[in-house]
């Protein structure tokens, strides 16, 4: 399945989508190995955070299709949509991309 | 460029950074937390199942002295018998300190703290807050610091560089990540707590940041690391993802079964069955695992059932939380009625930067690196020997944090700065990573040299290790080291340049990788986590000692040291 990545990146004041498309076998897969896979396949420039990977440590809250959520708690198939925007937390300075203060 | 000026500079805010920071503050110490993570989101946070301490020696017959013993014994007699005493002394004082600040500890109902029983622990004496308890140790502490004003938290600074001279330690160097320049921080005395390297391996329950580049930062800046050979599998990580499901599950009484439905520990440990040491637990999954005993994943690994199906389930709600929501969510199961999918994955560094037992860092010749301690799992006191005892881990890190935060703060009393020398360091920093950064050409991928590191660490320092197999793995790392030199960068910024840090993170980890596989191959027996096919009994004549790891014209060296036998002598390990 083909998964298409909308993401908010830039700094505060000059931020523009860039849009990354992923094949995905399995639809568990949580937003966080997405955005895993873009750096790791596509983007190394994508700045992001992520620590413990399981729900823990907040980390990785974002914005996700319009809710700000956890993205290692977040599966594709929670979405129901093969289609994802993401962002950065509302109302935070933006230090880059997907990182805030 | 700016230097920072401070009395203590602490390295890390987990745990045992935090306890540093804390008790150095207590005495009146100026403190510098420099850590990587924003927030209390440091490994510690992820801690499940609980602090092993001996709180209530008259509830259940248990005394300091057993709670060392059994440390001793788990630890398959490499441990450092004075080094467990310590811990089983202080670790209570510990439990009340958390529990002063906030830890909403479990407790009775005639108000004592509930207690769990641990793998290796021949009494109940594990304190916990469900099954969350970093959670709750980490977000007290973290709020108990921030109410310090001589406390100053420099958060998502990577630390790239200690500074040592003179067999002295005078500061450290940083690379902010948030304005993408380089701090120096001054201070004459400092606390090295930056946990432990799960990351260089494939599976892994360690969190991302888990990389363990300082044991190789703290190699280059003369001082040596201990016994990196004993790396712990733990016996429950989640298939496929490697989420660590806590110990306190079998604790609390659940059962491991293989794909006949049997408890098959029993042949492998009939006393203690799931509750053996983590050592004897992941090597008989293992061993399951070849024997064709295993469930097999539609990712291919190989895994064994952890079954609560026969617990009370209200009881399961109120104590492993957790639990449940893990396996939901990361493996799609309802552990109440049907079986959650487990493995081994990598869990604990038993080894680390060495220091004696008051914590203070050694270099290759047992000299104190004056002014410099080491706390937690980076450190290495030769508390866990060959194998740690689950929820030995939390307590240890409170311990040595605070034994560490106290003289580094009295250390410091009168001494100055020296602060001309790391701006020095800062200015040698800067032109290597600008270097990293102008650097054109070379067609390899950090993400790539990471990846191939992950499955050479888990060939040839595996669960189960064999001399062609470790040599073998030490090459593949040599040519990774060559490669290294290839890599480029492609975010051209400096602000969160997470490339930039990854870069830096794998030069320490392919140091670290280095020692891990060195003991792996060099060591020839059996001892706790340490597993060789072709070497299968423990053999005291020739092993019971340490291994030590340094460098020496640019290349990891070794050596060996005595084991601190005070108290109990060597004897079989049957559990
Ligand atoms: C999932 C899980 C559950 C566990 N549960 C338990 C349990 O129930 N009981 C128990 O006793 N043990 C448990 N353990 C083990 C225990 O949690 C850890 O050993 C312990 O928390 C380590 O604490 P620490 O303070 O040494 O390091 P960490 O908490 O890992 O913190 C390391 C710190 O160092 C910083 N750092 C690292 N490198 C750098 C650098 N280069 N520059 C700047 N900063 C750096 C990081 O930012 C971080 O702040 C568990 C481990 C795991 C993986
Ligand atoms: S990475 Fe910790 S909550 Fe997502």
């Amino acid at each position: 399945m083909k998964v298409k990545i909308h993401v908010r990146r830039g700094a505060a004041g000059r931020q523009y989508y860039q849009t990354y498309e992923v094949e995905v076998e399995d639809p568990r897969i949580t937003v966080l190995d997405l955005l895993i896979k873009v750096r790791e396949d596509l983007d190394g420039t994508l700045s992001m955070r992520y620590a413990c990977r399981m729900g823990v440590c907040g980390a990785c809250a974002m914005v996700i299709n319009g809710v700000p959520r956890l993205a290692c708690a977040t599966k594709l198939s929670d979405l129901g949509t093969s289609e994802i925007f993401v962002g950065p937390l509302p109302n935070r300075n933006i230090i880059k991309d997907l990182v805030t203060d | 460029m700016e230097v920072l000026e401070y009395d203590v500079v602490v390295v890390g805010s987990g745990l045992a950074g935090l306890r540093a920071a804390v008790a150095a503050a207590l005495r009146g110490a100026a403190v510098a937390v420099v850590t990587k993570v924003a927030g209390p989101r440091s490994h510690s946070i992820s801690a499940e199942g609980g602090m092993a301490a001996v709180v209530h020696p008259n509830k259940t017959g248990d005394s300091y002295e057993l709670h060392a013993y059994d440390t001793v014994k788990g630890g398959d007699f490499l441990v450092d018998q004075e080094a467990a005493i310590t811990l089983a002394y202080e670790a209570p004082k510990e439990v009340h300190f958390l529990d002063s600040i906030g830890v909403p500890w479990n407790k009775d109902p005639d108000g004592t703290f509930s207690l769990r029983q641990f793998g290796g622990m021949s009494k109940p004496r594990t304190v916990f807050a469900k099954d969350k308890t970093g959670f709750y140790i980490m977000s007290a502490i973290y709020k108990h610091v921030k109410g310090f004003s001589n406390i100053h938290l420099y958060e998502e600074h990577l630390v790239t560089r200690l500074v040592v001279k003179g067999g002295a330690f005078h500061g450290v160097v940083a690379y902010d990540m948030r304005r993408g320049e380089l701090r120096g921080f001054a201070a004459p005395a400092g606390v090295v707590a930056t946990g432990g390297g799960g990351r260089m391996y494939r599976l892994t329950t360690m969190g991302f940041l888990n990389t363990g580049e300082m044991y190789g930062y703290a190699m280059r800046a003369g001082l040596a690391l201990r016994d990196m050979e004993f790396v712990q599998w733990h016996p429950t990580a989640l298939v496929p993802a490697g989420v660590l499901i806590s110990e306190a599950a079998r604790a609390e009484g659940a059962y491991l079964v293989n794909r006949h439905g049997e408890r098959f520990m029993k042949r492998y440990a009939p006393e203690r069955m799931e509750l053996a040491p983590r050592d004897v637990v992941s090597r008989a999954i293992y061993l399951e695992c070849l024997k064709g005993n295993g469930f097999v994943h539609e990712s291919g690994l190989c895994y064994v059932g952890l079954d609560i199906r026969h617990l009370d389930p209200e009881r399961v709600k109120q104590r492993l939380p957790l639990l449940l929501e893990l396996s939901k969510t990361y493996a799609g199961v309802n552990p109440l009625n049907e079986l959650i999918p487990v493995r081994p994955a990598v869990h604990y560094f038993m080894g680390g930067i060495m220091t004696d037992i008051e914590g203070r860092a050694l270099d290759r010749d047992g000299n104190w690196v004056r002014g410099l301690w080491a706390a937690g799992e980076a450190a290495s006191t030769g508390v866990h020997g060959a194998n740690r005892l689950g929820s030995n881990s939390l307590a240890e890190c409170a311990v040595w944090g605070r034994l560490a935060g106290e003289a580094a703060a009295a250390y410091a009393r009168g001494r100055r700065p020296a602060g001309e020398l790391v701006a020095e360091a800062v200015k040698a920093e800067e032109e290597r990573i600008n270097g990293l950064l102008r650097r054109e050409g070379g067609g390899e991928s950090v993400r790539g040299l990471l990846k191939e590191l992950q499955n050479l660490m888990e060939g040839g320092g595996g669960i189960v290790r064999s001399e062609r197999a470790s040599v073998e793995a030490l090459k593949k790392l040599t040519d990774l080291r060559g490669r290294l030199n290839n890599v480029r960068i492609s975010d051209g910024g400096r602000i969160y340049n997470m490339e930039l840090r990854e870069v830096l993170e794998l030069e320490g980890m392919l140091l670290a990788a280095e020692t891990v596989l060195l003991g792996a191959l060099l060591r020839q027996e059996s001892r706790g986590a340490h597993y060789r096919v072709d070497f299968q009994n423990r053999d005291d004549r020739r092993w019971l000692v340490h291994s030590v790891y340094f460098l020496y014209g640019g290349n990891v060296m070794t050596k060996q040291r005595p084991v601190n036998v005070t108290r109990w002598m060597p004897e079989a390990r049957r559990y």
